[in-house]
């Protein structure tokens, strides 16, 4: 049971941390786009999706968790039995997207909340903000690619 | 299909016909009026011209007075999204309202009606100031009119604060001799009070008014007892609020009548706004006047054709622009193209003398925006989703872009994700048979191969964007360093790709040795290009000193022989920029990212609802169709949304460098656009 109890700990860290950062970096973007709203209601759109893309990491995160519980057969069926280090490979495998979420999340969020500043100066420009921030995302999507490619490789059986 | 040719030409006419050349410019939109950086006091003198701006701002204040009561009509969604709530107008209707209506009469009655109000709501507020004041002391039974000052006696009002009440009464009553202290009401704070003294007496009543906080109150001198007045005032407010009234439902059948008229006669004014500030641009003679702009070079003819219609005294001639002038930047592309364009737009438009991505970009974005969503049955939705968009909405052609590309998008997510054999995340072995055979890749088991393929597609679109480079460089006859080692790179990147499928996948022994010798001979090339000839600068020196002394040649090969290392060591730095090579195409890595993300969130929303089902019983159905609609909704949103930002970034970060600078500045057409009315042709 400890190898399994491993795994499940490795999927909730990496749904634990990466939505943690999204948390955050919606949190911090939410804050500055109502103030951005209040002005201008009509911008409300394009604050809403600045608003939405540091929560994706919180998807990864879930995504990550979601892809262990299936693997370790705890959806529908029964849990395989791990080894205490098959356990461990699970869990060091959730890492990547834990800690590529937390922080890229927390980030994106700062960057989406500056990116408010030019959805309100200059509404064309919108989508350059919306670049802008993606770029943070590109370190959670490294790491949900590792996170996904051990999990998946790694047999358990 | 590119970056269309844009000339800068001097228009010349007669004066006489100003009015109507620039009214045809400003509807047609052919050109771009160039500023004229004038010095100051350079100013040319114009008559005074009537003020629009001020007459703009007038219909801007009735209109934000009426706003409020104008009646919200019912536009329906389609006309919102086509024309952003503006009012559809024929030019007939406009000129019509323009020539016709009496806007002053308007403005000054509605300006009237609304300071009206304004003076009766103070008024009335004043007023219920002065009841509430009153209310206090309705226990007074005089007339308040009357005398409060005898010859040797006084009585003033007065508030205390209530715990003070007795001890203040006491106090005065004792040390002042002739006083008379009446409480006439008190609440929880203050007792209102009503004293009379002897005149002579005031300082020293003063003196214990102010140790015990004693403030005196300013009754209104008029009217009767505070009871009587407090009902005349009732009266007076409750009239004003009924002409209150009377006047706003007035402003209301003005916001009902007029305020379509109101609104194009707003655009109206702030045309003819525009049109007076780029007159400032004009140069003058005593009977001409000459204009420069930036026109599009194929609109030339029609723009001279138009202006026939008005005169034939003009005369256009193409200018060469001054070497401080940037020529504005304008991509024209295919219709099938165009939608493409909204993405170039995000980066910004090339320079004038720069290849316009966006054909090469479009074939690249599709497949990665398809990649990263990977479901066929998602692909479809979005596809007849958009398509029906455009058609029921009857959405304008300039408007269409963006749901456009989505559709390419979701017509080719559709085919992609049936080869991938994604459909709403159900696992393979429960398709139906047919769909079962037109998989070819289940990216859950091979995942490498997505992998594989997603970084095949970024190493082919880095080589498209070194061979753009080099196309173009040959074309505009440019042949520096730079360019060399970009076309040495393609060589090493080319033959290095090829030498690894040689040997791995096809093995021909020959064809691989001789790539690998293309492959290091380039690298070797790139390195000696990028090193340092240490030694030159003193070579040369001596050279030019003493010619071809002995000296110089004990220099020459000495230094040729020291110098070769040291020109490898640091050329060898040359070789760096395949680091960034390698980044570039790993960072396609993400499209398998995003691919997996969605068909897996797709999978889990599905166990979800089956676990639902399972969970509640009979009602449990409803649920699991709750949600798969709203699980799938969601999916899709935030999917679609991931899918465009990242095929966009992968564009700009890792197509758009290996041959584009960018930075081109927009071409803005001197044109119409209405902040309320839009004018159709008919």
């Amino acid at each position: 049971m400890v190898g399994l109890a491993l795994a499940i700990a490795g999927a909730a860290f990496a749904a634990i941390f990466a939505g943690i950062g999204s948390a955050v970096g919606v949190g911090t973007a939410g804050r500055a786009g109502a103030g951005v709203v209040s002005e201008k209601p009509e911008l409300f759109g394009k604050v809403l999706l600045l608003e939405a893309l540091p929560g994706t990491q919180g998807i990864y995160g879930f995504l990550v968790a979601f892809i262990v519980m299936l693997q370790t057969g705890l959806l529908g069926g029964e849990p395989v039995e791990l080894s205490v280090g098959q356990g461990l490979v699970i869990f060091a495998a959730c890492l990547p997207v834990a800690f590529g979420g937390l922080f890229s999340g927390i980030h994106q969020g700062k960057v989406s909340a500056a990116g408010l500043n030019i959805v309100a100066k200059q509404p064309d420009k919108s989508g350059n903000a919306v670049i802008l921030s993606a770029m943070v995302e590109t370190y959670a999507l490294l790491g949900l690619v590792i996170s996904i490619l051990t999990v998946l490789f790694f047999k358990l059986d | 299909m590119a970056v269309s040719k844009i000339v800068k030409i001097d228009l010349i006419s007669l004066k006489k016909h100003e009015g109507k050349i620039l009214d045809f410019l400003h509807n047609t939109g052919f050109v771009q009026i160039i500023d004229k950086q004038r010095m100051e006091g350079e100013e040319v003198a114009r008559e005074e011209k009537e003020d629009f701006e001020r007459r703009a701002l007038d219909v801007d204040y009735v209109l934000s007075v009426l706003g409020p009561y104008a009646k919200k009509e019912k536009v329906s969604l389609a006309d919102k999204v086509a024309l952003g709530g503006k009012i559809k107008l024929t030019t007939k209707e406009y000129e019509d309202v323009v020539l016709n209506y009496d806007y002053k009469s308007v403005v000054s009655s509605v300006k009237k009606v609304e300071s009206h109000i304004q003076f009766i709501s103070e008024t009335n507020s004043s007023l219920i100031e002065e009841q509430e004041l009153l209310k206090k002391w309705i226990n007074i039974d005089f007339d308040l009119s009357s005398v409060r000052e005898s010859l040797r006696g006084q009585l003033i009002f007065g508030k205390l604060p209530k715990k003070q009440e007795n001890d203040f009464v006491k106090k005065v009553g004792h040390e002042i001799s002739e006083i008379e202290v009446l409480t006439v009401d008190s609440d929880e704070s203050s007792a209102y009070m009503l004293v009379t003294f002897n005149k002579e007496k005031r300082g020293l009543f003063d003196e214990h008014a102010f140790e015990f906080g004693f403030e005196e109150v300013d009754l209104p001198s008029k009217g009767d007892t505070p009871r009587k007045h407090i009902a005349s005032l009732e009266k007076t407010i409750k009239e004003n609020t009924a002409e209150i009234k009377k006047l706003k439902k007035e402003l209301k059948g003005i916001a009902e009548k007029d305020m379509r008229a109101l609104k194009v006669t707003y655009d109206y004014f702030t045309w003819q706004k525009d049109m007076d500030n780029a007159r400032i641009h004009f140069d003058l003679t005593n009977k001409s006047f000459l204009v420069s702009c930036w026109v599009q070079k194929s609109h030339l003819s029609t723009l001279s054709e138009g202006l026939k219609t008005i005169t034939t005294d003009f005369y256009i001639q193409e200018v060469k622009p001054n070497k401080s002038e940037k020529t504005p930047v304008l991509i024209e592309n295919r219709n099938f193209i165009k939608p493409f364009e909204t993405v170039t737009k995000i980066y910004g438009l090339p320079k004038t003398n720069e290849v316009d991505p966006t054909p090469y970009l479009a074939p690249f974005f599709i497949v990665y925006f398809a990649l990263c969503l990977t479901d066929a049955g998602y692909g479809l939705l979005l596809a007849v989703g958009t398509f029906l968009a455009i058609k029921l909405l009857k959405i304008p052609k300039e408007k269409q872009r963006l749901l456009k590309l989505l559709m390419y998008g979701g017509i080719m997510t559709f085919i992609i994700g049936a080869l991938f054999g994604g459909w709403f995340g159900i696992e393979s072995q429960y398709l139906p048979p047919f769909l079962q055979s037109i998989q070819v890749i289940n990216p859950l088991d091979d995942v490498m191969l997505v992998l594989g393929l997603a970084a095949s597609l970024g190493f082919i679109q880095i080589l498209v964007g070194i061979l753009i480079k080099l196309y173009w460089s040959a074309k505009n006859k440019d042949y520096s360093k730079e360019v060399l080692i970009d076309a040495l790179w393609f060589v090493i990147l080319l033959s290095g790709a090829l030498w690894i499928l040689c040997n791995s996948v096809f093995h021909i022994a020959v064809a691989a040795q001789i790539l690998l010798i293309l492959l290091l001979a380039a690298a070797f090339v790139v390195v000696w290009i990028s090193g340092n000839n240490v030694f030159k600068n003193k070579i040369t020196g001596i050279k030019e000193k003493e010619g071809k002394s002995t000296r110089y040649y004990t220099w020459l090969i000495l230094g040729t022989i020291i110098g070769f290392p040291i020109r490898i060591l640091t050329g060898i730095l040359g070789l760096y920029t395949v680091v960034g090579y390698v980044s570039d195409v790993l960072s396609y890595s993400r499209l398998l990212a995003l691919g997996l993300a969605t068909g897996i969130i797709a999978m889990a929303i599905n166990i979800i609802a089956l676990l639902v089902k399972d969970m509640v019983p009979y009602a449990g159905y409803v649920l699991m169709i709750l949600v798969l609609v709203g699980g799938h909704t969601f999916n899709i949103a935030i999917n679609v949304l991931g899918a465009y930002i990242h095929s966009g970034r992968l564009q700009f970060v890792e197509f758009f460098p290996k041959f584009l600078e960018g930075g081109g500045e927009v071409f803005i057409p001197f044109e119409r656009k209405g902040k309320y009315i839009e004018l159709t042709a008919k």
